[in-house]
């Protein structure tokens, strides 16, 4: 399995420099319906079992990196991800507090707590984001 | 001295006897398969994250009452719950303990009452963390927060201790059962 994660980070992961951004991509990858993540070219490789396993993986090592990180940098990592995007910034801080999209970033085997500070952060910094419009996106 | 340790040891009886009191009524109700699935004490570092100052700092710059205020309450329920959890596990760790020390024909009496003084400055350190965790917001200073975490530790070290001697009277229990 570590081959696959490292295949994964050397042609995926690496080039999406933002954790945020690597979360977004790997919750991605899972089927909403069956909790189950799909990459046919991991498969391809690997085998579907090692795939899923190693997605699953990266995604709960993703998870568990933005839920650590300071509310400055992870409010700084939204900004540059709603900049690349290229959406209206305040529909899209609409959106995200409203539908709450980004509770499917958080992984399968997630305990509780650790779910709700993570909504809870993404929470406060939307909110940081609409109270700071100069907060800037950059490195 | 005498005096300050009987009381202390008055207190812990009493707050033994409150989670006692508490127990029964969540074995009650208690999902017989949840109660035997395996113990899981939150880590510290999540309780670290709960009460990040730079956190606070950084909500503060932006000079908006409502986020700080947001933050600060969103922060304190988290602590709290940590700390709930926290108990909750380590009750659910001492009732296997006695569900399985029912059966055991080997209990070690020295063991045993460290176990259960382990559990009582587990309450205590609880009950004290609690209140000082409540207080979070209006008193948010390094120096607070330090002392809430290193008294965090304090816990997350009983609870390691406890799980650690039960840990060790079920591993006595299987070798000597298979006659190792």
């Amino acid at each position: 399995m570590e081959a696959a994660i490292q295949d994964l980070h050397d042609r995926t992961l690496a080039n999406l420099p933002e954790i945020l951004t690597r979360l977004i991509y790997l919750s991605s990858t899972r089927d909403y319906n069956t909790g189950e993540y799909q990459h046919a070219g991991l498969a391809d490789r690997y085998g579907p079992d090692t795939a899923q396993k190693a997605l699953a993986r990266c995604h709960q090592a993703a998870f568990e990196n933005l839920l650590y990180t300071d509310l400055a940098d992870l409010v700084r990592q939204l900004a540059a991800y709603i900049e690349s995007i290229g959406a209206e910034r305040d529909q899209v801080l609409d959106a995200w507090r409203g539908l709450q999209a980004y509770r499917v970033l958080i992984p399968n085997a997630c305990d509780d707590l650790s779910a709700e500070l993570f909504t809870s952060n993404i929470r406060i910094a939307l909110e940081a984001l609409r109270a700071e419009p100069a907060v800037a996106p950059a490195h | 001295m005498t005096g300050l340790m009987i009381l202390i040891g008055l207190l812990m009886a009493l707050l033994l006897l409150f989670w006692a009191a508490g127990r029964g009524r969540a074995d009650f109700g208690a999902d017989r398969a949840e109660e035997e699935s395996p113990v899981r004490l939150p880590p510290k570092a999540l309780l670290g994250r709960c009460l990040s100052i730079e956190d606070v700092e950084y909500a503060a710059q932006l000079g908006s009452p409502r986020i700080l205020r947001l933050l600060l309450r969103e922060r304190r329920r988290l602590a709290l719950k940590w700390l709930r959890q926290s108990r909750r596990e380590a009750g659910r760790l001492l009732r296997q303990h006695v569900r399985a020390a029912r059966h055991a024909a080997d209990l070690r009496p020295a063991a045993e009452v460290r176990l259960w003084f382990h559990a009582g400055l587990f309450l205590i350190v609880y009950e004290v963390l609690m209140t000082a965790v409540r207080l979070y917001g209006p008193f948010r200073t390094r120096a607070f927060v330090r002392s809430v975490f290193a008294m965090a530790g304090v816990l997350v070290n009983l609870g390691d201790r406890i799980a650690g001697t039960i840990t060790a009277g079920r591993g006595r229990a299987v070798r000597e059962a298979e006659g190792t």
